[in-house]
């Protein structure tokens, strides 16, 4: 008889333990599983849908006039207009597999939040997203002129767990979507393509910035730069970068700005900067840059900010025959003394556009001074914004020609 | 199957096996040391090497991954000061506990208090002792399946993260500490080694900077925030427990202050490598700042895009062996006030209590706010301040000299 009921109770333990064996919850099939590699997330507008179907629709003449019936559109639930993309992975690897012949598959839909549009989007795909590969997020302008909006898509943006500190995150202007949905002459997928012109930087005409230290620095100081996307037929271009100010959109800095304004940031060591010397535009390339910050108190209160620039670079043509040798030591000298003024000039310029035209220390001065001088933060903590705009500042650029190319 | 039965071969082996179980230790001590562990052949005894595997990875758990966010909190850029101020203390401790295990050779905590602060209060001892295991068990279990579902899991109900990671360790708590030594032994070395490797593609986004003004926070503000590391640092103190089971106690002393330096070391770097990334600011928004850095990581060459994912599963390991060993010390602590020869009945009950206990907070703002309860109402009593009232209360009694005179000369007697 104990035998028997060591039996029932042996039987019993095996067939629970098949409810442990159940195998994975979580698992997902990997052709089961969308790639998102780019998000775009712009600013609902009703206005914009209305306008879209007047041009739609009054060719054909068959305008539907719903006046006082409400299009289920135009409701306060939908805010943002989320848009995602990814690749047709099926094409990878299709042999005699039917898959589409698309390149990659543009999805996008309203809704209050992004992260209801991305579960809103999943009524429309029969995989499962997956947010883990992003490789950029493109927000509209219209989207960072709302700082309520744009303050709730950053928390989100960082709160997921998915979507890695280490995208790109840049601003369109115009639409968002517009930059997603279009097919780029290189490479179709605007996820990569964007994060391999991140990568290649030769310019220092965008801001290289990935979205944690964008939110770094406007959690820091409520600014901040943005790289800026402009889009075109079917290609798009980064260049140049919006300014944040008071966690939203106040102003754009134009592509040398930028370039300008890294260099105060001892982010840019790359980059050309032409030069007029008696008439002959000069390139010279730079190779490598070092800033230098010190900050000192007058008596009577006034914060001075030195900069000195250390730059090193090649000059990498200069005119045929018709005038001096390049290889030089008085030419040479003229040559670095032309850069470091033009660079100069342009440091000053970006400085007082910063300074006095947008008021936002997108540098992190104030951090600088917090960590280097603490005697001379405590006094200005409290009133940092007012006191920026009044620091005097002085540049000065010291350049070094290093080499010439390969003829005299 | 009980421990007799298994010490007889044990005795045997010596004969048999003596040249390979000699070579095994370390070498750097006299033969005729070396003879004590061979000839009392205990497997159930750990080795100094073991104490140590043990204690990192049991310090190693839930608490890193907040740390750098909390000493940051109170001490801004100088965080990493609190970290190192804790692990001086606590290596100090540490030593203390070592010294008590000395005076009472062969006997735990258990058995030496009730000689030390009277029965009662002894008893009373072990018993706060025995809870304070079983929440810190229960805290570990919790912790380990939010961060898990959040992470991993997020379809898999958080019951069944618990219950799974209870039911696993139950598994290693009914063997004995030499096993679980055993086990540490092999995992420390992976555990410690490999997230430092992926931190190195990380270290051109490191700003140094981040941690300037260096001694910014006044000294009181420190002093005041001492409280918030307590957590990273708590279990040191089952020393108390696991000392007579090493094959030579009065190595204890300098096996721990190795490990809690070893721990201090990696916290420091943690703290550091968290804030020079994010900055003092974003890294008091993290929740769990040292998982945000692996996420900020890239290896270049893009073979692995999400580093996370591997760090999640040594870091599943290292939760895995706080909680079996808090687990195993609560076990320990009741076995030995009931004066049981054989401990193991009681993990599979006892795992149920702490499955409850660790269902109760509603949500993770709750679960952290019973842990800081915990840690400064359980866990400095418990870990700080209990064992250096008892190693006062024996050193003015004069307790524990001319015992642990004779018990010091024990084991050379017996050879």
């Amino acid at each position: 008889m104990g035998n028997t009921l060591r039996k029932a109770i042996s039987i019993f333990m095996a067939a629970a333990l098949m409810m442990c064996v159940t195998g994975c919850w979580d698992r997902v099939e990997i052709n089961n599983r969308y790639f998102v590699l780019a998000i775009a997330i712009d600013k609902f507008e009703y206005s914009d849908i209305q306008q879209q179907r007047e041009e739609q629709e009054e060719p054909n003449g068959q305008q539907q006039e719903q006046d006082g019936v409400q299009d289920p559109l135009d409701s306060p639930r939908n805010r943002m207009v989320v848009s995602v993309v990814f690749p047709n992975v099926g094409l990878l690897k299709s042999e005699g597999a039917i898959v589409s012949e698309e390149m990659k598959f543009p999805l996008s839909t309203v809704g209050p939040n992004v992260f209801e549009a991305m579960r809103q989007l999943n009524t429309r795909v029969n995989g499962n997203m997956f947010f883990g590969h992003v490789k950029a997020v493109l927000l509209g302008e219209g989207l960072l002129s709302d700082k309520k909006l744009f303050m709730e898509v950053l928390d989100e943006l960082e709160r997921d767990h998915e979507i890695g500190r280490n995208i790109d995150l840049l601003v369109v202007k115009g639409k968002a979507k517009d930059a997603l949905f279009i097919k780029p002459l290189v490479e179709p997928i605007v996820g990569t393509y964007l994060e391999q012109i991140f990568l290649q930087r030769r310019t220092g005409r965008f801001h290289g910035r990935k979205l944690g230290e964008i939110i770094v620095s406007i959690h820091e100081t409520g600014g901040g730069l943005v790289p800026r996307l402009t889009v075109g037929e079917n290609e798009f271009k980064v260049a140049g970068s919006c300014v944040i100010k008071d966690h939203k959109q106040r102003g754009w800095l134009g592509e040398l700005e930028t370039r300008a304004a890294q260099w105060i940031d001892n982010m840019a060591g790359e980059g050309v900067v032409s030069v007029d010397m008696q008439g002959v535009s000069v390139p010279f390339e730079l190779t490598g840059l070092k800033r230098n910050m010190e900050v000192t108190r007058d008596e009577g209160g006034n914060i001075y900010l030195d900069i000195s620039l250390a730059a090193e670079g090649d000059i990498a043509g200069y005119i045929f025959q018709m005038n001096r040798e390049v290889m030089d030591e008085k030419f040479i000298s003229e040559a670095e003394g032309a850069v470091s003024r033009e660079m100069a000039a342009q440091c000053l310029g970006v400085m007082d556009k910063l300074q006095n035209e947008f008021g936002v220390d997108i540098w992190g001065i104030g951090n600088h001074i917090r960590k280097y001088y603490p005697e001379i933060w405590k006094d200005v903590k409290d009133n940092w914004e007012q006191v920026f705009p009044e620091l005097r500042v002085g540049i000065s650029v010291n350049v070094n020609v290093r080499r010439i190319g390969i003829i005299k | 199957m009980d421990r007799q039965g298994r010490a007889k071969p044990g005795k045997s082996r010596p004969d048999v096996r003596k040249p390979p179980a000699a070579g095994g230790i370390v070498r750097t001590k006299p033969d005729s040391e070396r003879e004590d562990w061979a000839m009392t052949g205990d497997r159930d005894k750990i080795t100094s090497n073991q104490l140590m595997a043990i204690m990192i990875s049991l310090l190693i758990g839930i608490g890193i991954l907040s740390l750098p966010r909390t000493v940051t909190e109170e001490a801004g850029p100088d965080g990493w000061l609190l970290v190192l101020a804790g692990g001086i203390i606590v290596i100090i401790i540490s030593v203390i506990i070592s010294k008590l295990g000395i005076m009472f050779s062969g006997q735990t905590v258990v058995e030496y208090s009730k000689a030390v602060v009277t029965k009662p209060l002894g008893i009373l001892f072990s018993l706060g002792l025995f809870v304070y295991f079983v929440f810190f068990t229960a805290f570990e279990a919790r912790v380990f399946s939010e961060i898990t579902k959040q992470f991993l899991l997020d379809r898999t109900p958080t019951e069944a993260i618990v219950v799974t990671i209870l039911i696993s360790s139950t598994y290693l708590v009914r063997q004995d500490l030499a096993t679980i030594g055993r086990m540490g032994e092999m995992l420390v070395p992976v555990f410690i080694i490999i997230p430092f490797l992926f931190l190195i593609p990380a270290i051109p986004e490191m700003d140094l900077t981040n941690l300037l003004p260096f001694m910014g926070t006044s000294p009181v503000r420190l002093l005041a925030g001492m409280g918030t590391i307590v957590t990273s640092y708590l279990g040191f103190e089952t020393l108390l427990l696991f000392q007579p089971l090493m094959s030579r106690p009065q190595d204890a002393g300098k096996a721990m202050a190795v490990a809690m330096t070893a721990v201090m070391l990696v916290y420091i770097l943690m703290v550091i490598a968290t804030v020079s990334i994010f900055g003092v600011f974003e890294v008091q928004r993290l929740i769990w700042p040292t998982f945000s850095v692996f996420r900020a990581i890239k290896i270049p060459g893009a073979f692995m895009e999400n580093v996370h994912g591997v760090i999640m599963a040594i870091w599943v390991v290292t939760v895995y062996m706080t909680l079996s060993i808090f687990f195993f010390a609560g076990v320990t602590t009741m076995g030995r006030l009931l004066a049981l020869k054989e401990h193991s009945f009681m993990v599979l009950p006892l795992a149920f209590i702490i499955y409850f206990l660790a269902m109760m907070p509603d949500n993770i703002a709750v679960l952290y706010e019973y842990l800081d309860m915990f840690s400064i109402y359980l866990g400095v009593p418990f870990g700080f301040v209990l064992p250096l009232v008892i190693y006062i209360t024996a050193r003015v009694r004069g307790m524990g000299k001319e015992r642990g005179k004779k018990d010091g000369k024990h084991p050379k007697k017996s050879n």
